[in-house]
């Protein structure tokens, strides 16, 4: 077990440093001087200033040299300093991903707690109306874009209910309530699909192992349903949702670009986007990296998750 | 050698299952209107009526005009086509490139392996809608490059499919008999695999197209997909958004546009895997 | 800080399209004035943007003058027609008759938040600042006639200048003219950009990156109002960061936000509902013109830029994409209440027979097809579409290219990689800004950096003079070339309106010359 965590860190290194390299060269792929882009047009430009850009970000240098001076400084804590606002990258990451965590956490929190009862049940009452009524939204959910839902959250919940606020962020810390009521709206427009996903995963592995024949002979025996249920077919149909449960770390990360834009919440997807069109490359490159190691984390954890869960399972060298 | 339904048989299962019925009559008619856009649509969709902006639903505009006075019939189905070419393009660029990768990585081995698979990693874990942003900024808003983004995105599924596919299949004695006999790596890829390989890699481009749908409609809706005049169904939602409150029917046209396309897309999918993979029917 | 109390037309609305609002708005200013400031509260505002920086000097991008506004003052300050106003100025009086220096006289007693006075020397630390290339300051090239700074005495500061410098007084009420406390800048270093210390009226408290600046009451603040009151009134603002229009809209709505700019689509509702105070102002910016490349075919061709002119129906613009609430324009690039503009110079007007001539006189009777560049938004993106559809009529045919503004920016006027650009201009009403990049043959605006001798020569004569009525005749002869050459074809300029809760008082002095928000004179009711 400990062999196989080391070895399955150790492959998490070359990942990360090829996902670096791959969004250094889309970046640079990008046509359009930097320098130029950064310092700005008409009144703004200014040769002298260009010069001096140049120099302080090692434009002038090769691409290669110039991620092998990025990656050397990263590799000491620095992520350098924006160039569109010349604040440390490091910092503001440390800002903006906190936020996306959290939404992130609350909406994939949200998602587990909807699908695995939704699943169970339909699983148990299958073929009748509960099963019918889940499977339905589960199906609709999975159609609908997920920024279309915080569209209609926010029409129904915040201008004609009024029940919710429908922007902002308020950190968890300094207000509890507060911060958890922004939160609920875009966690929910974040969640969705991948609450629908779950629950059909639950679903459908439920159904696999209540087929089974120990579990048919428990129920011969004449043990009630739920017992059976929850106290042997739950844990061997956990197996193949927790799988999806990791994977839908990074489907979180990627809708939360537009979730955050829709909702104004300041976190790293928005603050991503904005950087490409601003040829911002080191926050590219800050963000990029923590979103990679984050959901390479996840992944990484679902399949430690899965070989604890699983006891069957050994992983030799 | 492993029982593939014959493509008759799978019609047959199809055309008893309702899902997979109403998957395919959507999907035909979104088809159908999308290749013959031109012939179908009631008015030019840059054509502006500045007397009648924001209408209602009338005879002669079954589903409004826009904040600019044109149809939205006429843009609904101009946008089928985008969405048609994008979902096509996107999971054909995917399954060109995914596939032979796969193939190749199972039949090769060894450090080729590795190194594919881990760019493959890689690939995934980079958010999609990065990718499209970055290539917007270097290529511009084009038909091509939503369809290249969406593509870029599929292939490591692809690929991850076909390699455990053909890595199990490998090992079975069909083509171990194959092998004996002396046959060669690619006879063996292209004849016993592939076929073998084709029920996964069917239901996974269906679902896909579905995806291509959703992803298109976000980058529209961000901005950086597929730029106006050009109607898609997501720069429509785009317009549309800011007069949500004062004309909901223009988000709610292309919205539902979009929930039927991904739902049929998706059923059709749903329906193909229940059929294509025994081991799970009577289950989903 | 005594705002003028004629506020010409920053309250007073004009134009047929506007006439049903413009009785509510008076009655309401009129109410308004009646109540006697009360202090103390929490304003809650909201902007589309984060700030690139919240220092005034290194700041790029337009939209940091909203932070930036409310915790400095600018060296001269100007009216909303760019007038200098004394009273509001970090300078009590200027002299600048002299061509190669300007002095300014410096207010007493003022001091930076931390404490530091604010004196010549601070001045002069301030300009070298800015003009010191590793600072990257934004406003370094506007400042490119000082040629150095002298402190004469405490209070009296003398620039030495390398060039007439005419614009100089519309230059220092913009973001070169805030003054950043010496100390706090030496002390923090880059950091500065976001905890800068200035003189003015809010300090700034704290900064949630992406999402609020929250600015709390300077109590030695120097500025008083009319009364003699000191000001400001609010203990406290948060901007909040909302880049969605439409949220700030519903949040306006649903009482989380106080003051919002009110999207055009929204100013019709607004207006016919009493729940809100609106306040508008006219020539917030040039809202939508058409700018050329003069050298690159087809419209170096004067004859076919002028068919473009006269084929685009700006009404239909007006009407669709800003919901008949912006104003047609009937002059050049210099705003409507700018003390430069001038709506008598002739300029071509829609007519489609017309715009079939000029086709004919340009070789081109049966039309042309052309790339024509412009950056997505939701306005942006209408104009461009009904421009296209109207081009369509005449037989010009025109393939719309789209990238991000900074990126469309480089790729017309660096690049030249179109012949046309549709796009927006900020509210610039000191005519020399526009003047310089865009007319002379070595401006950044000037794509195809054309030569127009008489152009170059009534630009340097412009920039030079520093008497207002003289240099009034100096570019009303630069807008009968350009308009009647259609070198600029601006279509429509922006009025700006801000919307406000019922207990939101001040509101109709909310606007600055710049258009941007000025919150110092806010106060809230009492509830």
């Amino acid at each position: 077990m400990q062999r196989y965590i080391l070895r399955r860190l150790a492959q998490l290194v070359p990942t990360l440093l090829l996902i670096t390299m791959m969004v250094f060269a889309l970046m640079h792929a990008i046509p359009g001087d930097p320098a130029r882009m950064m310092v700005g047009a008409g009144d703004a430009l200014d040769e002298a200033q260009l010069a001096v850009v140049r120099r302080e970000y090692n434009l002038d240098r090769p691409v290669p040299v110039q991620y092998a001076l990025w990656l050397g400084r990263a590799l000491t804590g620095d992520l350098g300093r924006s160039s569109a606002n010349q604040r440390r990258v490091g910092e503001e990451l440390l800002l903006r991903a906190s936020v996306t965590f959290e939404l992130g956490l609350f909406a994939w929190l949200i998602a587990a707690a909807i699908a695995i009862p939704a699943g169970v049940i339909a699983a148990v009452h299958r073929g009748r109306v509960p099963d019918f009524a889940a499977t339905l939204v589960a199906v609709g959910a999975v159609a609908m874009p997920g920024f279309w839902v915080g569209i209609m959250l926010i029409l129904v919940f915040g201008v004609h209910l009024r029940w919710l606020p429908t922007q902002g962020y308020v950190p968890l810390g300094t207000d509890l309530a507060d911060g958890l009521r922004h939160m609920v709206l875009p966690a929910i427009a974040l969640g969705i699909t991948s609450a629908a996903l779950m629950m059909r995963q639950m679903r459908s592995a439920l159904l696999e192992v209540m087929s089974l024949d120990f579990i048919r002979t428990a129920r011969a025996k004449g043990l009630a349903k739920w017992p059976i249920v929850l106290g042997h077919a739950l844990r061997n149909a956990m197996l193949p949702v927790v799988t999806v449960m990791g994977l839908e770390v990074g489907r979180i990360f990627a809708g939360a670009v537009v979730i955050e834009t829709l909702f104004g919440v300041p976190g790293m997807g928005r603050l991503m986007v904005q950087a490409v069109f601003q040829h911002d490359f080191m926050v590219v490159q800050g963000s990029v990296l923590v979103m990679a190691t984050a959901v390479l984390a996840a992944n990484f954890i679902t399949d430690i998750l899965y070989t604890v869960l699983d006891p069957r399972i050994r992983y030799g060298a | 050698m492993i029982a593939l339904p014959t493509p008759d048989s799978v019609a047959g299962h199809l055309l008893r299952t309702p899902r997979a019925i109403f998957g395919i009559a959507v999907i035909l008619l979104v088809l159908l209107g999308a290749i013959f856009a031109e012939h179908l649509i009631p008015y030019d969709t840059e054509d502006m009526d500045f007397d009648a902006l924001l209408g209602g639903i009338t005879a002669a505009h079954p589903f409004g005009t826009d904040q600019l006075g044109r149809d939205m019939l006429s843009r609904l189905i101009l946008g089928a086509r985008v969405a048609m070419e994008v979902s096509i393009g996107a999971v054909g660029l995917g399954v060109a490139i995914g596939v032979p990768l796969g193939l190749a990585t199972a039949i090769i081995g060894g450090w080729f392996d590795d190194v594919t698979m881990r760019v493959m990693d890689a690939v995934v874990v980079f958010p999609s809608l990065l990718v499209a942003v970055a290539l917007a900024a270097a290529l511009g808003n084009s038909l091509g490059t939503v369809i290249l983004a969406i593509g870029i995105a599929n292939v490591p599924w692809l690929a991850r499919i076909v390699r455990g596919q053909a890595l199990g299949l490998r090992e079975l004695d069909f083509v171990a008999a194959a092998e004996v006999a002396g046959t060669t790596r690619l006879r063996i890829m292209t004849h016993h695999i592939l076929p073998n390989c084709l029920a996964p890699v069917i239901v996974q481009t269906t679902l896909g197209m579905g995806y291509a749908v959703l992803t298109e409609a976000a980058l529209g809706f961000i901005g950086v997909g597929i730029q106006p005049p050009t109607p898609t169904w997501g720069n429509m939602l785009q317009a549309a958004f800011p007069l949500l409150e004062q004309h909901p029917l223009l988000s709610v046209v292309p919205g539902v546009a979009i929930f039927m396309l991904v739902l049929a897309f998706n059923l059709l999918g749903d329906a193909l895997r229940d059929i294509l993979d025994p081991r799970m029917r009577g289950i989903q | 800080m005594a705002r003028s109390p004629s506020l010409g037309r920053r309250t007073v609305l004009r134009g047929a399209t506007l006439g049903a609002g413009a009785t509510v708005l008076l009655a309401r200013h009129g109410r308004a004035a009646a109540d006697q400031p009360h202090y103390g509260g929490t304003l809650r505002v909201a902007y589309q943007l984060a700030p690139g920086a919240i220092d005034p000097v290194v700041g790029r991008s337009g939209g940091d003058a909203y932070y930036w506004r409310q915790f400095t003052d600018p060296l001269v300050d100007a009216d909303p027609a760019l007038n200098p106003r004394a009273a509001t100025s970090l300078a009590e009086s200027w002299d600048v008759s002299d061509p190669k220096s300007v002095t300014l006289k410096l207010r007493k007693g003022v001091v930076f938040h931390d404490g530091t006075p604010f004196d010549a020397a601070a001045v002069k630390f301030n300009i070298e600042r800015l003009l010191d290339p590793a600072t990257k300051a934004t406003p370094r090239a506007a400042f490119g006639p000082v040629e150095s700074v002298e402190a004469l005495d405490e209070h009296l500061v003398r620039f030495r200048l390398k060039r007439p410098w005419g614009s100089v007084l519309g230059t220092l009420a913009d973001r070169g003219g805030a003054m950043n406390s010496p100390a706090a800048v030496k002390a923090l270093g880059a950091d500065y950009a976001f905890k800068p210390v200035s003189t003015g009226p809010f300090k700034v408290a704290e900064y949630v990156s992406g999402s609020k600046v929250r600015f709390v009451r300077n109590e030695k603040y120097w500025g008083r109002d009319e009364a003699g009151n000191p000001l400001p009134y609010l203990d406290e603002i948060v901007m909040n960061i909302v880049p969605s229009e439409t949220v700030q809209v519903s949040a306006l709505k649903a009482g989380e936000l106080d003051l919002i700019y009110l999207p055009y689509r929204e100013v019709g509702n607004f207006l016919s509902s009493s729940t809100y105070n609106i306040q508008s102002f006219e020539g917030g910016a040039i809202a939508c013109t058409l700018s050329f490349n003069w050298a690159k075919p087809p419209m170096d061709n004067v004859n076919l830029r002028l068919a473009l002119a006269t084929a685009i129906n700006a009404e239909g613009i007006n009407k669709a994409a800003f919901f008949g609430r912006a104003i047609v324009a009937k002059g050049g690039m210099w705003p409507t209440g700018a003390w430069a503009y001038d709506p008598t110079v002739p300029r071509p007007s829609y007519s489609i027979a017309k715009a079939k001539e000029y086709l004919a006189a340009g070789g081109k009777p049966g039309g042309f097809e052309m790339d024509a560049l412009f950056w997505p938004s939701e306005t942006n993106t209408a104009f461009a579409e009904i421009i296209r559809a109207q081009c369509a009529a005449v037989g010009i045919k025109l393939n719309l290219k789209s990238a991000e503004v900074t990126v469309a920016t480089e790729k017309f006027y660096y690049g030249g990689e179109a012949p046309m650009f549709i796009t927006s201009w900020s509210r610039y009403p000191e005519p020399d800004w526009n003047a310089s990049l865009i007319y002379r043959s070595d401006g950044y605006y000037n794509a195809g950096k054309v030569k127009n001798e008489k152009l170059d020569a009534l630009v340097d004569e412009g920039a030079a003079t520093v008497d207002i009525p003289r240099r009034k005749q100096i570019y009303r002869q630069v807008d009968e070339i350009v308009l009647g050459k259609a070198m600029m074809v601006p279509l429509i300029y922006g009025v700006t309106y801000a919307a406000a809760q019922k207990a939101v008082m001040g509101v109709e002095n909310v606007f600055g010359w710049d258009a941007k928000m000025y919150l110092h004179r806010m106060w809230l009711k009492k509830a």
